[in-house]
């Protein structure tokens, strides 16, 4: 089991299906702040203010991040910036599932299903951070951008 | 221990012949040999440079994009309400409820199928906006036969509706309205609602 999880193939793995996602999800909220900015009023955390700025900045940190992952510059910084991040995101989502609001809407939902799909994003958020720390701890920099430049030119 | 580390070192403490007895670091990178803190100390530095280059990269890029989404603007739930409803027109609770009476309603329900079952507005439709075109057809021939479709959610600034709306014009359908925070003011003004279908 211990063999698995520091496996430098499943280190590889989680890396680039880890800088892949943040690539794709930082492209799609660029090409849309509004929709991105709307979808953070909907969490009801943070105050008027912090919101645009929020919307417009952080889709360029997550491009930047998944480039580093993808690429394999500054793994141990990319990685552990992927899980604060990560960690911000479900505590925001644990607080939501707490007050009983469906992020998707931003409206308290006396159903289920609108807790359910708030349930759903935090699972899916804890899976991405527990690959982020595997990443963290195991990836040995296997096809690292900086490793080849460097062998190219020795 | 070891499997924080990554490799195979013995935790524990080890003596060198003539050496005093030291404790080796479990938590030792074993090929770069940095201890876990200046691992950690590494990847921090590292971590606050690639969010400066992404901070420093969207401020950059929102400078040179015309049109985007300004620095600050009010999230107030007035100006959430009237955002949503640009470009739409709203309907009155009174108008709609008129409107029912009259049987010309064709109520558009944008919450999800699980709020949708455990209450509607009579004779409503389940349409969560990611499903409006598979309904467009139907609402189309409805409005065409003198109905006037009326989309609504619950909440005052709750978006779903008006993005409902806004995808069936776009799709052709002509006088779609929007009943703000519908589910709720009909409800609470003790007007009749059904439960379950779909």
């Amino acid at each position: 089991m211990i063999r698995i999880v520091s496996s430098q193939w499943l280190s590889l793995l989680f890396r680039m299906a880890l800088g892949g996602i943040f690539l794709y999800a930082g492209v799609v909220k660029s090409q849309d702040p509004a929709g991105f900015a709307q979808a953070i009023y909907n969490y009801r955390i943070l105050p008027g203010w912090a919101i645009n700025p929020l919307a417009i900045l952080l889709p360029w940190v997550e491009m930047v991040l998944g480039a580093a992952l993808v690429l394999g510059i500054w793994i141990p910084g990319a990685s552990l910036l992927a899980s604060g991040l990560l960690g911000i995101f479900a505590l925001a989502l644990c607080i939501n599932l707490a007050r009983g609001l469906d992020i998707d809407c931003g409206c308290f939902s006396t159903a289920s299903s609108g807790a359910g799909s708030t349930t759903w994003y935090f699972l899916r958020d804890i899976l991405l951070m527990a690959m982020a720390i595997e990443v963290f701890f195991f990836d040995r920099q296997w096809v690292p951008l900086v490793g080849l430049l460097a062998r190219r030119r020795n | 221990m070891a499997l924080l580390a990554g490799g195979d070192l013995k935790e524990g403490w080890m003596r060198q012949p003539g050496e005093k007895t030291r404790k080796v670091s479990p938590m030792k990178d074993p090929e770069t040999g940095l201890s876990m803190r200046d691992r950690l100390k590494r990847a921090l530095i590292q971590a606050l440079c690639l969010l400066a280059l992404g901070l420093a990269l969207g401020a950059s890029s929102h400078e040179i994009r015309a049109g985007s989404l300004p620095w600050i603007a009010s999230w107030s739930k007035e100006e959430v309400v009237a955002r949503h409803l640009e470009g739409l027109e709203e309907i009155s609770l009174q108008e709609a409820w008129e409107t029912q009476q009259a049987g010309k309603a064709l109520f558009l329900d944008a919450r999800d199928p699980g709020s949708f079952q455990a209450g509607h507005l009579p004779g409503a439709l389940s349409v969560p906006p990611s499903e409006a075109e598979g309904f467009s057809e139907e609402i189309r021939g409805l409005a065409q036969a003198g109905m006037i479709p009326i989309a609504y959610c619950d909440g005052v600034d709750c978006p779903l509706s008006a993005e409902l709306a806004r995808r069936l014009q776009e799709m052709g359908v002509e006088g779609v309205r929007v009943l703000v925070n519908g589910w709720s003011r009909w409800r609470d003004s003790g007007y009749p609602v059904e439960d379950g279908g779909s």
